[in-house]
């Protein structure tokens, strides 16, 4: 699964760190998350969607690979 | 899971532990691989220690595996769930490996000798080492996820 949290994070001006005490994580999550190592639980994501003002279908995309699974 | 302040506690089991184990060490590892208990080294105090290394070690290990860390989210949960299925997975091969050696050593293997072999008298198999070698996998698979995400940001 790929996600632009990285670029939304640019654009509101907010640090990993910031991202991370808002979504109630560390800050090593959120820079899992980014880099594709991590799949957030629906809460989490929907708690990241919520933070920058945007749906989930905004922040995260399903990738061919994740159908195969 | 316990309060991360209970991890101070195990810590402090564990030193209490190694003390003991250093201080009386012939004594204590003698006492460790005898299956009869008529066997254990005649010495002052030495039948204490080994038990008590035995009790400190289990409450320690315990203790340290199952406390939440300062900062518990659901990555760490997750990556606690995976070394908990590893360790099952490594403790079952262990023990497998060890069936195997007993039965071409020409043992008979009895249920009393099984359970012996899974609670206490070695060492390797018993039930703290279990969640010792939990706890080991579970740090190092920690200490390896954030070590990649360092690697990768830079």
């Amino acid at each position: 699964m790929k996600n632009n949290i990285r670029v939304e994070r640019a654009r509101a001006r907010m640090s990993q760190q910031e991202l991370a005490e808002k979504a109630g994580v560390i800050r090593q999550t959120i820079a899992a998350i980014e880099q594709g190592r991590f799949n957030p639980s629906t809460v989490l994501a929907l708690k990241i969607a919520c933070i920058f003002g945007l749906t989930v279908e905004q922040i995260f995309e399903l990738e061919d690979s994740d159908w195969e699974k | 899971m316990l309060p991360h302040s209970w991890k101070i506690v195990g810590r402090v089991l564990l030193a209490l532990c190694l003390l003991l184990f250093v201080s009386c060490f012939r004594a204590v590892v003698h006492d460790m691989f005898q299956v009869n208990s008529a066997q254990r080294y005649d010495s002052f105090g030495a039948g204490w220690a080994s038990s008590l290394v035995v009790i400190f070690f289990s409450i320690g290990v315990v203790l340290l595996a199952f406390s939440q860390e300062y900062r518990e989210d659901e990555r760490i949960i997750h990556i606690r769930q995976q070394a908990l299925a590893r360790t099952v997975i490594l403790y079952l091969f262990v023990l497998a490996l060890n069936l195997v050696a007993n039965l071409v050593l020409g043992r008979m293997l009895s249920m009393d000798s099984l359970v012996q072999v899974m609670l206490i008298k070695r060492t390797f198999l018993c039930v703290p080492a279990f969640i010792l070698y939990y706890l080991l996998i579970f740090k190092l698979s920690l200490w390896s996820e954030n070590k990649k995400l360092s690697r990768d940001e830079e």
